[in-house]
């Protein structure tokens, strides 16, 4: 137990969650005023799945992390009819439900377990940007990034409560059960 | 108010149930500078804040630490599950499990329950916001204690997620410190405190 390196105990998982926890000292220099440097890929990863592109810097990360997961990585997250700036797409959704034609991810296949990790990452990135935000509300970046997340928030919750059953009391779909009770507590074993 | 959903901020998920690392894990759930203590201390502190920024700030960190002391639960329930009585009997869990059986209680590693004395909550916005900066430092070194005591890397994966959350909250609470110092007179932060002279009527 005494000659423990650094890594082993405070450093890199070892093997589960992989995307999670990001390596401190990776640095990004777009908005790194008080986030820290994983919360900032965290987010960056969020948006760039909901919107199934990427910027080529944090395409790397993004391909590294499926590869480490190994599951596949989305066939079409190299788009070439992307803004390279904004990471949305070339072509507007009509009926996209939060109105802001950020493109729908189709990684809704009913896996309960994989759209409960999404949520938890999306909720994730949003924390960090409203703690960030409660100490700079004069930030218009932050403030963006904030509504990409919401939109793509709303996304995965309407696919999970449709498909596997409320995230809180309120969002009970079914009027003939009361599935709020039915499914595992969240700090089970079976419930992650 | 507060909703509550059904997830964890962070998922936990351990295989091999161990009650001499729940005995330790404990403490951050009810000890001195556990969760519960962390939580109780913003979420009260952010009443008297004049400023609507650093009351935003508490009440949000303040909410996110209830959901710290969720995922502290969970480790614990699930490092105790499946358990035969000989895998309690002569480990220090059996203190514990005498009183709880396996039931989570808020309660230190040493076996002192929580207490609110463990909370300062003093109506001034300087001494409050150093003692949350102090007491994420405190939830820190717990936890880096923990790691080191530690050897599954399903209890430290969780454990590692809520000790960097602890330097993250230092950081914001740094901010808040200075858009609060940024408002007083600089040449004395301490003139008056602003969580109770401005409410005597002198501004508004």
């Amino acid at each position: 137990m005494n000659n423990r390196s650094y890594n082993d105990t405070w450093g890199a998982s070892h093997g589960h969650r992989n995307g999670w926890l990001e390596d401190a000292s990776r640095h990004n220099p777009s908005m790194n005023r008080g986030l820290s440097s994983w919360g900032q890929s965290r987010i960056n990863r969020s948006i760039n799945n909901g919107n199934r592109h990427s910027h080529s810097a944090y395409e790397r990360e993004d391909m590294s992390s499926y590869r480490r997961r190994g599951t596949p990585v989305p066939s079409n997250t190299r788009s070439g009819s992307s803004c390279p700036l904004c990471s949305r797409s070339a072509v507007r959704e009509e009926n996209s439900p939060c109105g802001c034609g950020c493109r729908q991810s189709n990684q809704g296949n009913g896996d309960c377990q994989k759209l409960m990790e999404q949520i938890q990452a999306v909720d994730f990135a949003l924390c960090e940007v409203i703690l960030y935000l409660d100490a700079y509300p004069d930030s218009c970046e932050a403030l963006d990034t904030y509504h990409k997340l919401l939109c793509r928030r709303r996304t995965l919750q309407e696919q999970y409560e449709e498909a596997c059953g409320p995230i809180t009391a309120t969002g009970n779909r079914s009027t003939t059960r009361w599935d709020w009770v039915s499914k595992p507590n969240p700090w089970e074993y079976t419930a992650n | 108010m507060w909703t509550y959903e059904k997830k964890l901020q962070y998922p936990v998920k351990i295989t091999n149930p161990d009650p001499k690392t729940a005995q330790i894990i404990i403490s951050q759930l009810g000890g001195a500078d556990g969760e519960l203590a962390a939580s109780m201390r913003y979420l009260h502190q952010r009443y008297a804040m004049p400023n609507k920024q650093v009351a935003g700030l508490l009440t949000d960190i303040g909410t996110e630490e209830l959901a710290h002391l969720e995922i502290i639960a969970a480790i614990i329930h699930q490092l105790t599950r499946n358990l035969k009585e000989e895998d309690i009997a002569g480990t220090p869990f059996a203190t514990y499990f005498v009183d709880h059986t396996l039931g989570i209680y808020p309660i230190s590693a040493a076996g002192v329950p929580f207490d609110m004395k463990y909370v300062g909550v003093k109506g001034d916005v300087i001494a409050d916001l150093n003692e949350d900066l102090a007491a994420e430092q405190k939830a820190r070194v717990t936890y880096d204690n923990i790691l080191r005591l530690v050897d599954d890397p399903d209890v430290k994966d969780p454990i590692k997620f809520l000790r960097e959350r602890e330097l993250v909250h230092y950081q914001r609470f740094s901010d808040a410190l200075r858009v609060t110092q940024d408002t007083l007179n600089a040449k004395n932060f301490y003139a008056f405190n602003p969580a109770f002279d401005r409410r005597n009527g002198k501004q508004g």
